[in-house]
């Protein structure tokens, strides 16, 4: 067998440095490569030149830099181990995630830690390493601005249900951009992108864009769905049994008041029972609001048919503070019943009846933004009817 | 040939375990090596063992000597301990694969 002699070894060393290998290592062993392959092939008809001429036009352009950047990539631990951590924070978030809605679904305790959680684990974590490996770990055409659209687009599509459940403010902002993102600037940012590609991938990733968009946008639509009939149905049996509740305690008090032997301490519950009246005519006159907003003029408490309109509750709210309000009255109205009392019993009891934020999720009470206007009548019927109750408990 | 796909996830254990019977090998060894073993249906392309030997070598798995011969300088691979532990695993771990794979795609094997 010849030999190659050392003015083609340094030819081998002097091209493939320029070609692009620049680590020590990987040059010796790459010279060493292409010599063992050479040498057992030279023979007088064929030359040094003509064989590694030959070789060199076996391999792809740019094929030595794509091995160096590769031995880079895969040598370098510290991108080894953000992939690592990639994984492991997208396997606990989407877990945390899921378990979250579902107990969100069920309406189980720590629902809203875990979402926030997992949000966090997601936004914050698994998000920014996958886009960051996804742009280091491309050769060429890296694209620092699909980069970052694709981060926002996706962390504003997450955020925005979250926001949403969790009644946190920007919302709206959230849920407009997020899929704003991803039809205007996002998807054809990124199908451009794709394009560009070798057909071979084109084929996967139009795949992948096509289930995105199909999830979202299905998912989306469901959003907009209103509540079923069904639901609606037994938030409206709910809400006239709270309305026909009221009228039974609010007769069965009157009845107390008008005995003969009614004492002092009943005459001493006047006020209270000012009060009550009061405020059972201040949530009717704002049921009776909503209802003829959704409605017509002519609808009454008992008389209605649109009864899931998403749009009232957060109408009134635009234009009026009227949560703050009734909640500030409610709160008077406690306020009063618990000092008519000293029995310590009685307080408690009226503190069961009263004390809605401890009955409601707190997110839930008296927030009326997006919700359907049965269950805004279904919540404000029910207030009424324990304001009632907690008078009856005062007077017997 | 067998497809590069196929090969991609196989390559790590395949060098592994020819380490694991050579005291020391070099690159062009071992590609020659498993052309002989494979009867030339898998050709390993130099961009795609370097980035594996290196990789190993970075997570400690084996370990490299410089020898000069000439003008140029081979470089040999050996496993240090902890990589000849981690490729009997590893080895018995695509074993057991191999026999999955062969259940899976051949449940009724003929009786001959």
């Amino acid at each position: 067998m010849t030999y190659l002699t050392d003015e083609n070894i340094d030819f081998i060393y002097d091209d493939i440095r320029t070609k692009g290998i620049t680590s020590e290592n990987l040059l010796h062993e790459m010279v060493d490569h292409i010599c063992c392959m050479l040498e057992p092939q030279l023979s007088e008809n064929n030359t040094f030149d003509t064989l590694y001429q030959n070789f060199i036009n076996t391999l792809h352009q740019n094929q030595f830099s794509k091995i160096q950047f590769q031995t880079n990539l895969s040598t370098n631990l510290k991108f080894q181990n953000m992939k690592k951590s990639m994984f492991i924070s997208g396997a606990i978030g989407t877990f945390m995630l899921i378990s979250g809605v579902l107990f969100k679904i069920n309406h189980w305790p720590g629902a809203g830690i875990m979402l926030v959680l997992a949000t966090f684990i997601i936004v914050a974590l698994f998000l920014p390493t996958f886009f960051i490996v996804g742009y280091r770990e491309n050769e060429e055409k890296r694209n620092l601005f699909l980069t970052i659209i694709g981060y926002l687009t996706v962390s504003f599509l997450i955020l925005g249900p979250v926001f949403k459940i969790m009644h946190w403010p920007g919302t709206d902002f959230l849920v407009f951009f997020g899929p704003l993102l991803l039809a205007t600037l996002f998807l054809p940012f990124y199908l451009v992108s794709v394009f560009r590609k070798s057909n071979e991938t084109r084929t996967n990733y139009l795949f992948i864009i096509l289930l995105v968009a199909i999830g979202f946008s299905f998912m989306y639509s469901l959003s907009a769905v209103n509540m079923t009939k069904d639901r609606i149905d037994r938030y409206y049996e709910a809400y006239n049994a709270n309305l026909d509740a009221y009228e039974l305690f609010a007769h069965k008090s009157d009845s107390l008041y008008s005995l003969p032997d009614s004492t002092n301490s009943l005459q001493a519950l006047g006020s209270v029972h000012t009060a009550s009246t009061a405020l059972a005519a201040d949530i009717d006159k704002l049921m009776l609001s909503l209802i003829q907003s959704a409605n017509s003029p002519e609808a009454t408490l008992r008389n209605f048919s649109i009864k899931d309109d998403k749009k009232v509750g957060k109408k009134m709210l635009d234009e009026t503070d009227e949560d703050k309000i009734l909640a500030e009255k409610i709160e008077d109205f406690r306020n009063l019943a618990l000092s008519s009392t000293e029995d310590k019993d009685e307080r408690q009891i009226l503190m069961s009846h009263l004390d809605f934020t401890e009955q409601m999720d707190p997110y839930e009470y008296l927030s009326f933004e997006r919700e359907p206007l049965i269950y805004i009548l279904f919540q404000l019927s029910y207030i009424k009817k324990n304001i009632a109750l907690a008078e009856l408990e005062l007077v017997k | 040939m067998i497809a590069n796909d196929l090969l991609k996830g196989t390559l790590r254990t395949i060098v592994l375990k020819l380490l694991s019977e050579n005291p020391r090998m070099y690159g062009y060894e071992i590609t020659q090596k498993v052309e002989e073993l494979s009867l030339g249906k898998i050709k390993l392309t130099f961009g795609a063992l370097y980035p594996v030997l290196h990789k190993l070598e970075a997570e400690g798995y084996v370990q490299t000597e410089s020898v000069s011969i000439g003008k140029r300088v081979r470089i040999y691979y050996r496993l240090t301990p902890e990589g000849n532990s981690w490729a009997t695993v590893k080895i018995d771990e695509f074993i057991e694969f191999v026999k999955v794979m062969n259940y899976v795609l051949n449940p009724y094997p003929s009786v001959s």
